[in-house]
């Protein structure tokens, strides 16, 4: 139901009616932010690149074929900007655990699991992190990743689970 | 233990805190959208060609109008000039002693003026020499406009006062090639002279045979 609204929100800019962009906006906005700052973003660039992802569905809703779903084709555009910035930024400032924001729904303790959790994720190969991020913060069904990476379904599961036991194991270090 | 530890990773990331965006983001994506808001992208690129037309067809009818104006001026510019150069050889031409001279300012005349104009100027000026050679001259130059009426009566009332046998003939010629009532009734009255010269009866006589 809810990716029937998006769709036809995408149908109508590509009409030219851009009076629903409020919804898409505030609805993606940190979403899309978040997939930056997870992936080594800096603060200013992600905004800067949050809004160039708007802009580009802006740009590219005509195109849209509104009878696939719009959030594979949204997280595609994000990964075509994400790697535009890699290659503009080859020496790109290292994002420092500080820079996140863990305070607004959790206690203490939680906030330092999940700057290990953070730290860990770092340690493991720039594939595996948008696999396991796609999979679990970003909740994407298998069948889409699979779709995405041209692999079977159970094959995309075998890596998921093989990534979280790699990342359990480097978390457990840290925390020792 | 192990296996429980992994079901909490994976928990932990799916309920990873989502980084919140500052306030001026919103301020950004509002002039983005006012970029995009317009009616309608189609319309707006019809109304751009029509734009363009119009400008093209604004630019052609400047440039036709300014073109059009350059060319009157140049008319103007080259009638002026015609006129002064009129008046100039006008002016020069009692000067000008030398018959090749004066018949090259009438050459002129024919060639760069209206035909009345210039069978006027012939007219005055066959009236104010004296030298028989120009006159000779004129007469050649009158045949270019035998079909003005002033010319035939003019050179008929010639006809009439000329006394030189030299300029007598060709006026004759000249009259007679027309036929015009008026000018055989001249050539009439001329025969029945007295005193004319002998080789003007001649030739008379030889044209009426």
């Amino acid at each position: 139901m809810v990716r029937i609204i998006d769709e036809e929100i995408i149908g109508s800019f590509g009409n030219g009616d851009f009076s629903k962009a409020d919804l898409l906006y505030h609805k993606y906005k940190d979403e899309v932010f978040s997939f930056f700052r997870y992936r080594g973003v800096i603060t200013q660039d992600a905004e800067d690149m949050t809004i160039e992802v708007f802009e580009r569905v802006f740009s590219g809703a005509r195109g849209f074929d509104t009878s696939r779903p719009f959030r594979p084709w949204f997280y595609q555009i994000a990964r075509n900007a994400l790697t535009d910035y890699f290659r503009r930024n080859t020496k790109r400032r290292i994002v420092d655990i500080d820079d996140f924001d863990f305070t607004d729904e959790t206690n203490e303790y939680e906030q330092e699991e999940y700057q290990i959790l953070y730290k860990s994720l770092k340690k493991l190969s720039a594939e595996d992190q948008d696999l396991i991020l796609m999979a679990k913060f970003h909740q994407f069904p298998y069948s889409e990743i699979s779709q995405h990476l041209s692999v079977s379904e159970s094959v995309v599961k075998t890596r998921v689970h093989r990534i979280i036991k790699k990342l359990t194991s480097i978390y457990n270090e840290m925390m020792t | 233990m192990k296996k429980s530890d992994e079901f909490k990773i994976g928990r932990m990331l799916e309920e990873m805190p989502l980084q919140k965006t500052g306030s001026i983001m919103n301020t950004k994506f509002d002039h983005l959208k006012e970029r995009y808001r317009t009616p309608n992208k189609s319309i707006s690129r019809v109304k751009w060609i029509i734009y363009y037309a119009a400008a093209s067809i604004s630019i052609f009818l400047l440039a036709f109008l300014l073109a059009s104006y350059l060319q009157q001026k140049r008319i103007e510019q080259l009638q002026i000039s015609n006129a002064y150069m009129r008046s100039l050889l006008i002016q020069t031409l009692p000067a000008n002693q030398a018959v090749d001279n004066q018949l090259k300012v009438f050459d002129y005349l024919i060639n760069n003026e209206n035909a009345t104009y210039t069978a006027d100027e012939l007219i005055e000026i066959y009236e104010n020499t004296d030298d028989i050679n120009l006159k000779l001259a004129s007469l050649e130059l009158f045949d270019k406009f035998r079909s003005q009426d002033r010319v035939l009566l003019f050179l008929s009332e010639q006809l009439q006062v000329e006394e030189s046998p030299l300029l007598l003939i060709p006026l004759i010629n000249f009259i007679s090639k027309e036929k015009s009532r008026k000018g055989i009734e001249v050539l009439m009255n001329l025969k029945k002279d007295q005193n004319i010269h002998k080789a003007v009866r001649d030739h008379l006589n030889d044209l009426e045979s």
